[in-house]
């Protein structure tokens, strides 16, 4: 395992995480070198966002208390 | 618009740092205590898991395998399942026993699956419930990018992938993360999950 992670990778990793939005063009713009695995990365916020739209149509759809999934 | 890498996002609601001290105890405290016959025990743990548990199924389940059998009996019958054969479980660290209810729920799924399929008037289902019928999450981000995501999450570690299915398919807290997975706080829980997910980008697109 890469112990040594990209700070600005992570710093997105966790924005994803929290499924907050993320300006991938101005950060690919920003970080050119980055570019490739900020695009790795946004491929895991598709799958971030999917699950939570799951969840929230399944929440809806339920009568049960449902935590909040932000935070 | 979260776009700035120079600095700490403004912290959203829950976080650790601020977090009271949580009274819950892990997920192998709760085990050692129904092992002891601990019957308040017992209750706490089902009730941590049913809610997580039924969110897994439905993301996972074709529709037609959801036509097919009750989800949330077989949740229900997952955890006493579990729970009689408690003894038996082998407990490998963190998130062994989600990892464990997950196994025994597709098992109890697919011998539903099969007995369903078996009466009149079903339509045939394949062993492996995938047949044609997209589950919920395929059709949202189709069936390749899916299968991309469980192989990327099945060669990470297995604390990283817990974390990140406990985040993502679950939507649990940071907090909550760390009480199952028997972490010390939820700032290590957001710590795993965030190395998680660099991990898991470069799995899937590497």
């Amino acid at each position: 395992m890469n112990d040594a992670m990209d700070p600005t990778l992570l710093s997105v990793a966790e924005a994803v995480a929290d499924w907050m939005p993320v300006d991938w063009d101005g950060l690919r713009h920003r970080e050119p070198s980055l570019a490739t695995r900020l695009e790795w990365l946004r491929g895991v916020a598709e799958v971030a966002k999917a699950h939570r739209e799951l969840r929230d149509a399944q929440a809806g759809n339920s009568t049960s208390q449902v935590p909040p999934s932000n935070g | 618009m979260w776009s700035s890498v120079e600095g700490r996002r403004p912290n959203t609601s829950e976080e650790a740092d601020h977090f009271p001290p949580s009274p819950q105890i892990s997920t192998e405290s709760l085990l050692a205590r129904i092992r002891g016959g601990d019957v308040d025990a017992r209750e706490t743990l089902l009730a941590r898991y049913i809610t997580s548990l039924r969110r897994w199924a439905h993301g996972r389940l074709p529709t037609a395998a959801r036509d097919l059998v009750d989800t949330d009996d077989l949740v229900q019958s997952t955890l006493y399942r579990a729970l009689a054969h408690v003894e038996e479980f082998d407990n490998r660290g963190e998130g062994a026993f989600f990892a464990y209810l997950r196994r025994i729920l597709l098992n109890q799924i697919r011998d539903e699956a099969r007995r369903a399929r078996r009466r009149p008037g079903h339509e045939a289902l394949p062993d492996d419930l995938s047949g044609n019928d997209p589950s919920p999450l395929e059709s949202l981000i189709g069936r390749e990018r899916v299968a991309q995501y469980e192989a990327a999450l099945a060669r990470l570690i297995p604390s990283q992938r817990e974390a990140v299915m406990l985040r993502f398919e679950l939507g649990l807290r940071y907090r909550e993360i760390a009480e199952s997975m028997g972490l010390p706080s939820g700032n290590a829980a957001r710590m795993l999950v965030t190395r998680g997910l660099v991990r898991l980008s470069e799995e899937m697109g590497g």
